[in-house]
């Protein structure tokens, strides 16, 4: 598998015909993406483009978090037939298509919506030892409601890309970890729609939470200071749960909105931050994967681990730039999937770190 | 800005010695820097970030900045344009920035949060702790209105027993009951056990006390449950302790008998041994071993590393909770002690649990002056030889007897100055041949005062005439009791009056039976409720009290304080099922003179009034 990760400057230097090529754009910028699609499909009228729109860009060089307005690409020359994309509504009777156990698959969505978990449930159901991964797009403003995915010159609002991969011939692995650990009582939904919890243990939700953590601010909801453990079913441990983060808070309903649908008996816990030792103990999972030379990885972070972790993000990326031996591109998402250990089934979340790495077969090296 | 071969030289140099750098590492690095200043190029910045927070040295750090620092003053006064200087101004502007700047804002931004996360705990912390407070005034309620109920149980049982009017099948029926009883009492102790160390309620007790009598308290309380095992023998070695001892006697009976029992249940044949032996750490300190082995059906490893986890019973058709090697684990770590294990499947295991005692400076044995004799057998002797000597060197006249025939000839051929103590131990048929030749002595009037004590008897025997019989070993207090043979010589009277306050009627029942059956000449008034009991307190003086601490109306401790107000109080015991740590104190706090336990145990109760009438002139 030939890939080259390039960015706007670099982008007339591909050397190789790709296949496919992964690109990720603000969503300020589609027009310019668009541009680069032409450009590329001028050149190569077979490659098939994918994109999704983004906060920001990451990638495994200088300054690996790109916040202005460039787009970044990954170019892969891959094996014919051993991809097939496609493109659903934001609709869970949607997702009809011909997936079974001989792929691995990656999720792209323009945006969250009711019912995404069970997606996830179900196409994994139907990979059967199959890895899923995947990302909510972004866009530069969280409320925006702006965010898109791309496929072959067609900008999706309002829909999910299902990109799957056959793993006879790529392996695809890979691992969400975050840096938290729930904390004290769990806090029973009691009156919620959608995105929104009204009352929490039959009590006003806001006020439940503000007697916890104190008065919360506009600052603290853009830094995504208090995130959730959600438990949706019995018999999980809330470790093993999704984190979510809080979109907004509604001080006239004492509501809290949150990035997630949730329903009524669902269980909340307050996450606090692992100690400084315990995160890098748990970056380290990531230099555990065997990989090849031609492996790559799509990174997936939050946009809450970039507001938690700030300018030092980069440093993270640079460790596992070093110890990871890949190339990675990625960028600044809504929601990310994967599996929280190695062999458990993904799911989705916030304020994670996901890793998905694609390697060819050793045989089809 | 291009650097001079000399600058490159000269910081290529500073890099090596500041930070032990290979000559190849030391020039890339500094061309790294170049590319900072003539290209703009962030690497090196980048590189130094990490490498910051890669090593987390703070020297490192430190020498980072003054590294920085040297080289800015160096290139700012070596620079010939002002060109240079201002790119140079800029690069370590943007240098100091990202490393130090940005860095700084990072960590405040972590110590906001440390301080969210904080108050998000104590927060955490007041909810846990309010949870349980309540969770234990609701186990403590529980507890109290079961422990009645089993008081009530228990008492009945007992006495229909004790009438022995019951045949056939109704007498199985009691006994079965009363085990019954028995199991949902254990249980109720162990859930008690569990909460109140779960919940920093249980209290280290020290008191002075002998080993060897501990020991054969913890063997007196398996040996109802030896008895149904008839192809298990207990051996002990217990090592030769003449001292007292300071440490928390009930919770280190409470170990031992716990891994006992378990021995027991988990051995269908073979032993049980149970050795103690003690290691010196100082003049004032020992370390007690206590290592009690089986031959019983032994675990896997994982079953070993659970083992003290609760809940952990493997088979399921044996008695109990599993509760049991939970709680003495818990508490062998409370008296800052070790509890550990080895185990093989099916053959056996070991437990062994390590505790420091203080060494008392009470209880010597003094035995100046007494005259002892044993009888042993050849064999046996080695385990005697220790208490031999000790007691020679204490001052007591000790005569040794390893034939039978000297030993009977110089029991028949005194005349006077006879033995204060006859200790024999002999072969399994020996004590029913010593049991008749007691009988005689016993009968000359020079023998009335000797005490005849059989030892090592190692199994059951219906022995008549002996004072004293110990399957095991003998404590070496035996020899310090000065009246020993009162204890034959009829129950005193006690003519004292007792008032009993309790609004359970079946309580007030059982007291009564208990009582009269031990105490026939004691009064006992009985008062259903507060102001009855203070009416009563008003128009007679009683020697005792028994005031129930849970009452409608007027609690006990309303009902205390009230008593105070009317005149000199005598002893009064509170009477709870609630034997909580705050109970207790608040107990202790208002002047109660002690706790009597619901469900009752007679033996203690009947301690207390003996105290008490001892101490009553009457």
């Amino acid at each position: 598998m030939e890939l080259k990760i390039l960015t706007c400057n670099t982008l007339a230097t591909l050397d190789f015909v790709p296949t496919i090529v992964i690109g990720f754009y603000q969503n300020i910028k589609e027009s310019h993406f668009l541009q680069y699609y032409k450009g590329l499909k001028e050149k190569y009228p077979d490659v098939d483009v994918i994109g999704c729109s983004t906060e920001s860009n990451i990638y495994n060089q200088i300054p690996y978090i790109e916040n202005d307005s460039k787009c970044v690409f990954l170019c892969l020359k891959m094996i014919k037939k051993s991809y097939e994309v496609y493109i659903f509504d934001n609709d869970i009777n949607s997702f009809d298509c011909p997936y079974d156990e001989k792929y691995n698959a990656i999720i792209f969505s323009s945006k969250y919506f009711s019912g995404i978990e069970n997606i996830i449930f179900n196409i994994q159901d139907k990979l059967g030892d199959g890895n899923i991964f995947g990302a909510i797009a972004s866009s530069v403003k969280p409320l925006d409601d702006v965010a898109t995915i791309f496929y072959n010159g067609t900008f999706f609002k309002d829909s999910t890309l299902l990109w799957l991969i056959n793993k006879s011939y790529y392996d695809l692995e890979g691992l969400s970890i975050h840096q938290f650990q729930p904390v004290g009582f769990e806090l029973i939904i009691t009156k919620a729609v959608n995105d929104t919890i009204y009352e929490l243990d039959h009590r006003p939700a806001l006020k439940v939470l503000e007697e916890i953590v104190g008065h919360i601010t506009q600052q603290n909801i853009q830094s995504f200071d208090f995130p959730f453990f959600l438990k949706q079913h019995d018999g999980v441990s809330f470790e093993n749960t999704s984190l979510c983060s809080i979109k907004t808070i509604d001080t006239v309903s004492n509501s809290i909105v949150l990035y997630r649908y949730v329903k009524e008996h669902d269980k909340l816990k307050l996450a606090i931050p692992i100690s400084s030792k315990e995160q890098e103990d748990r970056l380290k999972q990531f230099h555990k994967f065997h990989t090849n030379k031609q492996s790559v990885a799509l990174l997936f972070n939050c946009v809450g681990i970039k507001a938690y972790l700030g300018m030092m993000e980069f440093v993270y990326l640079m460790d596992l730039k070093y110890n990871l031996k890949m190339p990675f591109v990625g960028f600044h998402s809504f929601g990310e999937i994967g599996p929280l250990e190695v062999g458990q089934k993904s799911i989705l979340h916030n304020q994670t770190i996901s890793l998905a790495i694609m390697s060819p077969k050793k045989e089809t090296l | 800005m291009k650097l001079s071969k000399k600058q490159i030289n000269i910081l290529a140099k500073n890099a090596q010695k500041r930070f032990g750098l290979s000559d190849k590492r030391s020039k890339e690095l500094v061309s790294d820097f170049q590319n900072l200043l003539e290209n703009g190029d962030l690497k090196f910045v980048y590189d130094l970030n990490y490498a910051i927070f890669h090593r987390k040295n703070h020297r490192f750090t430190k020498n980072i900045l003054n590294s920085i620092v040297e080289t800015y003053v160096y290139l700012y006064g070596d620079a010939t344009t002002e060109e240079d200087k201002e790119t140079i101004r800029i690069n370590f502007e943007k240098l100091f920035d990202m490393i130090f700047i940005e860095r700084c804002q990072y960590s405040k931004r972590l110590e906001e949060k440390s301080h969210r996360t904080q108050k998000i705990l104590q927060h955490t912390t007041k909810r846990l702790n309010e949870t349980l407070e309540t969770q234990e005034l609701m186990i403590a309620n529980i507890s109290h209105e079961m422990r009645t109920s089993l008081n009530a149980i228990n008492g009945y049982l007992t006495i229909i027993n004790d009438r022995d009017t019951l045949q056939g099948e109704d007498k199985q029926y009691l006994q079965k009951a009363t085990h019954a009883t028995k199991t949902l009492q254990a249980l109720v102790s162990d859930i008690l056990s569990v909460t109140k160390i779960n919940s920093g309620q249980l209290e280290i007790q020290k008191e002075n006390f002998w080993l060897d009598r501990m020991l054969l308290k913890c063997i007196d309380n398996i040996a109802l449950m030896l008895k149904h095992k008839p192809k298990v023998k207990l051996y002990t070695d217990i090592e030769f302790t003449p001292c007292m001892v300071y440490g928390d006697q009930t919770h280190i009976m409470e170990i031992i008998i716990n891994i006992l029992s378990n021995a027991v249940k988990y051995t269908d044949s073979g032993y049980i041994k149970l050795k103690m032996c003690t290691d010196r750490l100082s003049q004032d300190e020992i370390m007690v071993n206590f290592i009690i082995s089986d031959s019983g059906i032994g675990m896997t490893k994982e079953q070993v590393s659970n083992i003290f986890s609760p809940y952990s019973r493997f088979k399921t058709e044996r008695q109990g909770l599993g509760l049991g090697m939970h709680i003495a684990h818990q508490l062998a770590k409370k008296l800052d002690g070790s509890l550990s294990v080895f185990s093989e499947y099916k053959k056996g295991s070991i437990f062994t649990f390590s505790v420091k005692m203080a060494i008392s400076k009470k209880g010597k044995v003094n035995v100046k002056g007494r005259k002892i004799c044993f009888f042993c057998e050849d064999e046996q002797y080695s385990s005697f030889k220790k208490r031999v000597e000790f007691l020679r060197q204490e001052g007591a006249c000790v005569e040794l007897f390893h034939k039978e025939n000297e030993f009977v000839n110089y029991l028949l051929t005194l005349d006077k100055n006879v033995p204060d103590f006859i200790s024999i131990s002999s072969s399994v048929d020996g004590y029913a041949k010593y049991d008749a030749l007691i009988y005689y002595l016993k009968s000359l009037a020079i023998f009335q005062h000797t005490v005849f004590i059989a030892e090592n008897i190692r199994r059951s025997l219906s022995l008549n005439y002996f004072d004293e019989v110990y399957e095991h070993f003998s404590p070496i207090t035996l020899y310090i009791r000065s009246e020993h043979k009162n204890k034959h010589k009829g129950e005193k009277r006690f003519d004292i009056s007792i008032l009993a306050v309790d609004d359970t009627e079946t309580n007030l029942d059982i007291l009564k039976l208990f009582i009269s059956k031990q105490f026939p000449n004691i009064t006992l008034d009985l008062a259903s409720g507060g102001y009855e009991a203070i009416g009563m307190f008003k128009i007679k003086k009683y020697d005792m009290v028994m005031l129930d601490l849970k009452m409608p109306g007027l609690n006990g401790f309303e009902v205390f304080e009230k008593l105070k107000k009317i005149g000199p109080l005598p002893p009064v015991y509170a009477f709870s099922a609630d034997i909580y740590k705050s109970n207790i104190d608040k107990v202790e706090e208002v002047g109660f003179a002690g706790l009597i336990e619901k469900p009752l145990q007679p033996q203690k109760l009947y301690n207390v009034i003996e105290r008490i009438a001892n101490e009553t002139d009457y």
